[in-house]
């Protein structure tokens, strides 16, 4: 994109050109005291929690909406864990096929007898569902948000502003890519080699993007709950995802290349 | 070392003048040594074009008046040397503050309405005895306050978070530094639960995605992703506490 163009776009941003950003802009740049949490707090000071006790009120040592909001930033990154780390299962076993065919076969054989199957699969899609719900709402939704976003994103062309925007577009269409996934693959069971093979070498169209988008959004998503919750430093989760990301491609690739030689074999 | 011609593209425009027509506008300079971009703004003022409105105060990073968009990303003008930066320089104003003209921003504005919502100030219900001796606290506090309150309010950490323009009400890395100072101040009596009810919530530290743009162009260095992730450890582990001594108590009761 040419410097002049890039320099057109920024111009039209509404703050540069006088326009209130938001409803209830005083004009003056002074943001409206809004939002449940803050309603009356800043005119009215809180009491102390001495003075409180001492005047007889009680007072709860958590609110239960900034309790929920915790809870809620809780259950984002398990959930993202819980199916990153399946994920991470799911690619082991599949696996197998590097072994041979018949190993494989055997293995989809032993999760079927004990009826691990059947007991994951629904786990496994609620929690799917519950992680869609729960990062839908730091999503940007409205076209504004979107439209923001993208300013932003060409504006000063940051890394990892660039990654979340991925995680963003990859997250909405791996609820396509997978829900395809788990109805072809659980309305299909035994789980065998050769079904598998026919689907990767007929859909290999399906599967390559798939993949690529599924071990990336897995692997960003670790990076950002490491260094959202300070696990790791940000050299160290830089490195671990850069590490991640190629063993796990390496070895999807590897697979679905078994896959498509065996399914061409037939 | 050659002397480089530096071209400068500079956003202009006067909100306040309904006939102006937001423009960039184009200046030639020589380059001298050590030239930062404060010293040939000024330069430019004063030679070129006296009506270029930007704003400074103290040259040397202190005050973080000076912050701009330095080819798309903020810095500090006083801080950025012209020699590490391409020769053709394009200067916006910070977006997400009002804009007063050209390079200039109103941060102060916001700054005041973020330290009133995080109540910016010890809470503390000790009397005042100017008799007394000061209270004390451990070097390693202070340090760590200190560390905290380097913060120059420039305005870059919100000028480079995309939360904090898709979302009005989100307190940034600015505001969420300023209640972790508080946290940690041994004077401030608020305990978890209050700072809790002011960024325990998806308008303070929750809303925050983890960008990192803060961290990346924050002019003085701050450790913003620490900080904020210290802040969403302790109200997250916080907020565990109680549903788990409601269900302990449970437990206990059925016992007994």
């Amino acid at each position: 994109m040419s410097g002049r163009r890039k320099e057109k776009r920024v111009m039209r941003a509404p703050e540069y050109l006088g326009q209130p950003r938001y409803a209830g802009d005083d004009g003056d740049g002074h943001r409206p005291v809004s939002g449940f949490m803050f309603q009356g707090q800043a005119t009215s000071l809180p009491l102390p929690r001495e003075q409180a006790a001492a005047l007889g009120r009680r007072l709860p040592l958590v609110t239960w909406p900034s309790l929920t909001a915790a809870m809620l930033e809780l259950a984002t990154s398990i959930s993202g864990l819980g199916l990153a780390v399946f994920l991470f299962i799911h690619m082991g076993l599949l696996s197998s096929v590097l072994l041979g065919a018949q190993s494989m076969d055997a293995l989809g054989a032993f999760l079927e007898r004990y009826y691990l199957l059947h007991a994951m699969a629904p786990l496994l899609i609620l929690l799917l569902l519950a992680h869609v719900l729960l990062v839908t709402r730091k999503a940007p939704t409205t076209f504004r948000q979107q439209w923001i976003l993208m300013r932003q994103l060409r504006r000063i062309g940051h890394l990892d502003t660039w990654t979340w925007a991925f995680q963003v577009v990859s997250g909405a269409a791996l609820l396509v890519f997978a829900s395809i996934h788990l109805w072809t693959a659980l309305t299909d069971l035994p789980i065998e080699a050769v079904k598998s093979a026919d689907r990767v070498s007929t859909y290999l169209w399906f599967d390559i993007p798939f993949v690529l988008m599924v071990v990336g959004h897995a692997c960003v998503g670790l990076y950002r709950i490491a260094v959202k919750w300070g696990l790791l430093s940000r050299r160290g989760a830089y490195g671990a995802l850069v590490a991640l990301m190629a063993v796990a491609l390496a070895l999807e690739f590897a697979i679905v290349s078994t896959f498509y030689g065996l399914g061409g074999g037939l | 070392m050659s002397r480089r011609t530096l071209t400068f593209s500079i956003f202009r425009y006067n909100p306040y003048d309904p006939e102006f027509e937001p423009r960039m506008q184009e200046y030639v300079l020589e380059e001298t040594p050590r030239m930062t971009l404060f010293t040939a703004l000024t330069d430019i003022r004063e030679k070129l074009d006296p009506s270029l409105q930007f704003d400074f105060v103290c040259r040397s990073a202190v005050c973080g008046s000076c912050a701009l968009l330095v080819n798309g990303r903020p810095r500090l003008a006083c801080r950025t040397r012209t020699d590490e930066i391409p020769r053709r320089i394009t200067l916006h104003p910070l977006p997400f503050f009002r804009l007063i003209g050209d390079l200039s921003v109103d941060t102060g504005s916001w700054f005041a309405q973020m330290a009133g919502r995080v109540q910016s100030w010890v809470h503390t219900t000790r009397p005042f005895d100017p008799a007394s001796e000061e209270g004390r606290m451990s070097n390693e506090q202070a340090l760590a306050i200190y560390e905290l309150d380097r913060c120059i309010e420039c305005g870059c950490c919100l000028a480079a978070c995309a939360t904090a323009h898709m979302r009005d009400d989100f307190l940034g890395a600015a505001g969420l530094l300023r209640i972790a100072r508080f946290l940690i101040d041994p004077r401030d009596q608020r305990t978890d639960g209050d700072f809790f009810e002011v960024v325990g919530t998806d308008e303070g530290v929750f809303g925050c995605v983890g960008l990192l743009a803060c961290h990346d162009y924050c002019p003085k260095n701050l450790p913003l992703m620490t900080q904020l992730a210290y802040l969403r450890r302790k109200l997250a582990l916080a907020s565990l506490r109680p549903p788990l001594r409601w269900i302990l108590r449970q437990i206990a009761r059925r016992v007994a």
